[in-house]
């Protein structure tokens, strides 16, 4: 067994998978066929509905992946052959010749400067151009150039030969060939992802022949600061700024005619709204409107966040889809007809107009696929069952991301998670850990030692050197009281120079060590190394950037990016004579799991845990498992949910490794981050449980609603009780010809301000259902938006086909029930196509209530100590990239308890959940962070502010002796608390406040 | 003014339209507008909009819709037929519509042939219009348009 998994693509779904393989212990290769890892995250510029940058929140986790010591990744590279295996596969790899050296590059860019030959810019869709040695972006992984070698001069004519006589690390190799790896895996997971659709074959929306009509994905790299214009939002025709900017929405989505697009892609709603807040942002007299046909705003806060977008940035939401666009000649304005709110038919000109475009899965994926044997839809995508997201027809590959179908960045992330939980079974143990242990000599105790400084200046080939003078640095670094050595180098980073650091550290005996180059975002770990090499503690280096902060920025002003430089180092110096060493301590880890619900996630989490080898203790407060879905019989994809929740339920049951624990309520959880303990109560019984990783899996309940006469009207449903009565035959059904259905009773208004996501979909379901029973009845729909995103789109359609009819409503005119004598309902609605009311008869009314949070969460969020949204779900640590975990280090979250959301996707949250709580009990000990706070116990007050910013519940007021103190390893080391403290009782180790007034006191006296 | 949209007795108008070649896929509409923004015909006369004609049909308003001029203004250019993204392919349907309308009695056959009639003499003015245009090509306004054909009258609404 050698516990490899190949991971195909390195999107933000394998990077997530990948990450998590890793942290489990297993070994993971991940292939990716362009030139760097990121995938379509990378380009985007932020993320709805926080619009945190894109890049700066994804940058962080490709560095992790990439300095994981489990992970190899194979950038610019494709898998020849897949051959399955006895228990496992073969994979051909192929390392395509970037004709750079990944060993030697140390992505100085050099070469790509002084490269004369000019291509299109594929990473920023061709807006501009880049050179033909180049790499896609500044923070991309690897970090390495790659020569296109069909429009290289020295390739395709002989000649040329630039970037390698100018490149001093000698990285530039023209006879490199491809290289072929053969790797044995255990499993396979593909995180191919896919690609926008092209809007070419909508030529009535003039894209590629109108200058001004862009995608969103082009649009994208024009908002992105890093993108070809710098951030600066202007148009292609004439580079100026576009006061007026229309998003035209489902442009290769919900489109039939135009190819096999019946399905909707999900995000590009929200994405749509950001960009025209952020147009706003960047411009407060630009105005973008939405053309849209339905908004579907489903996700966790997106209401809100379109309800912002209305009104605090001026953006207009129109409900009409676009037949053409034209070019007006002169000014190469856009003219759009539209129907307006009242029906009217008005032309407006745009300045820009940005094409929402939908996803596909490109043909190389689908033939991917084909080779592996993998099943895909008529639609391209990768279909998985609702209790198995991920599990594809072949054993041993899961799928996870937008090749399942379209979603966005959290529903892919929770998918790679749980691809990674599913993939690891059996490969996973309680008694092999996970932790990196790595071999280093013993430390020097330094503290009966001279304090002798040491200072390297880099040149970062010329990306330092170029500007500041560095040998002037270098001698103004030497002229420091304590500096016994100070030197510069070309390339710090190169293996050559770290071996001459290791041994000037020892020549000199030295007690502090400071690095003047590039950022610590990208090498304070390489450095770090070096010191624990030499036998240094590695907290006695001091970083410090004069690469970004003075040959970057100031590259006109030589002497005084110098002067900057030279201050800079000063200050380091200053800092680093209180650096002590700091070490990071260990805690063992209880390797069990507590889950707390027992509903379909709660399940499923500890279904995982236990298959994966370690114990669960699942607590459900009712007297059986199942929660809410022991009242759902039926789903759009499974006829027959009771049946399958029996088998998940037998399975759990009898799992030698799950500790089902019904009737029980939880009285107390203490404890951190593989050390916890919580008191159990059943009935009058009482018990500890011990474990080291919390899943808080609750759930939610079905919205009570006192709307529409529900309370008295025996003929006024809900949609769930509605599918309980196709069930059972109900005899009501005889009488009533006639259903109408109202949706988003009580939802997305006032103090409900959220879209129960689900509604759409139960209603479609119960159609498809009740025109299958009774083909002869009517069926009418009001509603506000359909929302049924992504692959519930085809269901919609074939809802429509039955023959139901669909009313749209509006918020401020809802429809309004009458009785008649004979027990028959009147609805009365406002009719905007015919642009008049109806009245439409009905006998049976189903409501769409929609999900409440439960309302003991509170108490829960306070017993663990984490935080619940405005709309009282759990609120996870980052709603894009951690969306399963609680800042709290240790505890997560899935199903309903998170938010509203369909079956499958609880399940994929759940097992997602299980891989992160598996990343945590995988491991013998857990090592805290070095830089954490540290509590003067003779200053504190226990005034308690401390204990209220930390977001990580790592502080306590000690009762007996009224301070504060800090629980070591939940700490991040962020400050707040230092920073709050009123007393300066509060310092964080490695960042103290006598570092940080000598830092200025070397600089100023 | 309120429509009351009542049950149908017998076969539903949509399904009867939907029964009709050029008529099967009616029930996809989700009312987006496409066809409505597509229509020549909409430009000039603003009350005219296919998506509503659709909706009638679907709201089974079989009356309304049979014996409404609406249903004789498609000029059969197809454009709405190629941008609709569900296909709905409302020229053919209006094709359908004519033929139900003389089937069911709402209008004659004299009635359908005049309306042939009418559709090849609009399109020889049509025509002789543009050549006149195209022989000048000088700006041209409503007003010459109607000297044109000189009928100003007789055609307006």
């Amino acid at each position: 067994m050698n516990k490899r998994i190949l991971v195909i693509g390195g999107g933000i779904g394998g990077v997530q998978a990948g990450l998590d393989l890793a942290q489990m212990g297993i070994k993971v290769t991940l292939v990716e066929a362009k030139p760097s890892i990121g995938g379509r995250m990378a380009q985007l510029d932020k993320t709805f509905p926080t619009n945190d940058c894109s890049t700066c929140i994804l940058s962080p986790k490709l560095y992790e992946l990439a300095s994981h010591p489990n992970v190899d990744i194979f950038s610019y590279s494709t898998l020849d052959k897949v051959d399955k295996k006895e228990n496992g596969f073969q994979a051909r790899i192929r390392k395509k010749a970037r004709f750079v050296n990944e060993e030697k590059c140390t992505a100085c860019g050099l070469c790509s400067e002084k490269c004369p030959v000019k291509i299109p810019d594929l990473f920023n869709k061709e807006i501009t151009t880049t050179k033909c040695i180049s790499i896609p972006y500044a923070q991309a992984v690897p970090a390495v150039y790659k020569i296109d070698k069909k429009h290289c001069l020295y390739f395709s004519k002989g000649k040329c030969g630039i970037c390698q006589k100018v490149c001093t690390a000698g990285a530039i190799d023209y006879e490199q060939k491809d290289t072929i790896e053969t790797i044995d895996f255990d499993a396979i997971i593909v995180a191919a992802g896919a690609e926008e659709y092209t809007p070419r074959i909508r030529p009535e929306y003039g894209f590629g022949i109108y200058d001004n009509v862009v995608t969103s994905i082009e649009y994208e790299r024009i908002l992105s600061a890093s993108g070809p214009t710098g951030g600066h939002i202007i148009r292609p025709s004439d580079k100026t700024a576009p006061g007026s900017i229309a998003f035209i929405q489902c442009v290769g989505s919900r489109d039939i005619s135009s190819g096999n697009y019946a399905y909707c892609s999900s995000y590009c709603c929200m994405q749509a709204t950001k960009d025209a807040i952020i147009t706003r942002e960047h411009d407060q007299n630009a105005c973008s409107t939405i053309f849209y046909i339905d908004i579907r705003a489903f996700g966790k806060d997106f209401d809100k966040f379109v309800d912002r977008a209305q009104s605090e940035y001026n953006v207009k939401y129109i409900k009409s889809r676009i037949s053409e666009i034209i070019e007006k000649p002169k000014t190469k304005n856009l003219a759009i007809k539209y129907i307006t709110p009242d029906g009217r038919i008005n032309t407006k000109e745009f300045e820009l107009v940005v094409l929402s475009v939908g996803i596909r899965i490109p043909d190389q994926i689908k033939e991917l696929m084909t080779e592996l044997g993998v099943k895909l839809s008529e639609y391209g995508f990768c279909p998985c069952d609702a209790f198995e997201p991920g599990i594809t027809n072949v054993d041993g590959i899961y799928v996870c991301g937008t090749l399942m179908g379209p979603m966005d960045i959290p529903e892919t992330v929770m998918s790679a998670s749980a691809a990674a939980s599913m993939a690891a079974r059996g490969l996973l143990s309680p008694e092999i850990s996970s932790e990196i242990i790595k071999e280093k000599p013993a430390e020097i105790a330094i503290e009966e030692k001279y304090l002798k400084i040491g200072v390297v200046v880099c040149h970062c080939g010329v990306n330092i050197g170029s500007v500041v003078d560095v040998p002037e640095v270098v001698k103004f670094a030497g002229s420091f009281r304590n500096v016994v050595f100070a030197d510069e180098l070309i390339y710090a980073c190169s293996r050559d120079s770290i071996k001459y650091i290791i041994d000037k550290i020892k020549e000199h005996d030295l007690t502090r060590f400071i690095m003047a180059s590039c950022s610590p975002r990208t090498h304070e770990t390489l450095f770090k190394s070096a010191l624990e090499e030499a036998g240094l503690n590695k907290y006695l280096m001091q970083m410090t950037n004069i690469r970004d902060q003075c040959s970057w920025v100031h590259q006109d002003n030589h002497e005084e990016a110098t002067e900057k430089a030279k201050d800079l180092v000063c200050m380091a110096v200053g800092r680093s004579r209180y650096l002590q060493p700091l070490h990071e301590l260990d805690s063992e880890v209880n390797k069990a799991c507590l889950v707390i619900g027992g509903g379909i996630a709660g399940m499923m989490s500890a279904l995982f845990i236990a298959d994966n080898g370690f114990r669960a203790f699942l607590v459900e407060k009712d007297t059986e498992l199942g929660g809410n879905l022991l009242k759902i019989n039926y789903t759009l994809e499974e006829k027959n949910i009771s049946w399958l929740l029996g088998k998940i339920r037998e399975r759990v049951q009898e799992h030698p490794l799950i500790d089902v624990c019904l009737n029980t309520e939880i009285r107390e959880i203490k404890g951190y981050v593989g050390n916890f303990t919580t008191n159990l109560t059943s009935g009058k019984e009482e018990r500890n449980i011990e474990h080291g990783a919390v899943i808080v899996a609750t759930g939610g309940r079905e919205h009570e609603t006192e709307s529409y006469g529900y309370r008295d009207e025996s003929y006024v449903v809900t949609q769930r009780e509605f599918e309980t009565m196709l069930l059972n035959k109900n005899p009501m059904l005889k009488y009533a010809h006639t259903v109408a259905m109202i949706q988003c009773v009580d939802s997305r208004e006032s103090d409900k301000n959220y879209c129960s996501r689900v509604c759409c979909g139960e209603m479609v379901k119960n159609i498809l259902q009740l025109k299958n029973d009774y083909p002869d009845k009517d069926v009418y729909v009001l509603y506000r938006d359909i929302r049924t995103y992504g692959m519930l789109e085809p269901y919609y359609t074939q809802a429509r086909k039955t023959g139901a009819l669909f009313f749209r409503y509006d918020i401020e005119n809802k429809p309004v029930i009458q009785k008649e004598e004979n027990g028959e309902f009147i609805i009365t609605v406002y009719d905007e196509i015919l642009r008049r009311y109806i009245k439409l008869r009905a006998q049976l009314i189903v409501l769409s209530v929609g999900i409440d949070p439960l309302e003991t969460n509170d108490q829960l969020a306070r017993m663990l100590k984490v935080p619940l949204n405005e709309d009282g779900f759990f609120h996870e640590a980052h709603v894009k990239l951690r969306p399963v975990d609680f800042a709290t280090a240790g505890i997560f979250v899935s199903g309903l308890a998170h938010g509203p959301k369909y079956i499958n996707e609880s399940v994929s949250q759940a097992i997602a959940a299980a891989s992160r709580a598996l990343t945590i009990i995988t491991k013998d000990k857990i090592r805290s962070e070095a830089h954490t706070a540290v509590i003067n116990e003779v200053r504190c007050t226990g005034c308690g502010f401390c204990v209220d910013v930390c977001a990580y519940n790592a502080i306590e007021i000690d009762k007996e002796k009224n301070i504060a103190a800090v629980n070591t390893l939940m700490c991040k080391g962020c400050g707040s608390c230092a920073a709050t403290c009123l007393s300066g009782a509060v310092d964080l180790s490695g960042f103290t406040n006598k570092q940080l007034i000598q830092e200025f006191q070397e600089l100023f006296l | 003014m309120f429509t009351v949209i009542k049950p149908m007795r017998g076969p539903k108008f949509k399904n009867e339209v939907a029964r009709y070649p050029g008529g099967e896929n009616i029930k996809r509409c989700f009312a987006c507008g496409t066809c409505t923004l597509s229509c020549p015909v909409s430009e000039a006369e603003s009350n005219y909009s296919p998506r509503r004609v659709i909706h009638k049909i679907l709201l089974g308003l079989k009356d309304e819709v049979l014996s409404s001029d609406e249903i004789w203004y498609c000029m059969t250019c197809y454009r709405c037929q190629v941008r609709c993204p569900q296909d709905v392919k409302y020229p053919e349907i209006m094709r359908v519509l004519r033929q139900m309308a003389l089937e069911q009695g709402y209008v004659k056959s004299e009635f359908v042939d005049a309306m042939k009639e009418i559709e090849k003499v609009t399109q020889d003015i049509r025509r002789k219009i543009l050549k006149r245009f195209i022989e000048k090509r000088e700006s041209i306004t409503e007003k010459d348009i109607r000297e044109i054909i000189s009928l100003s009258d007789k055609i307006q609404p």
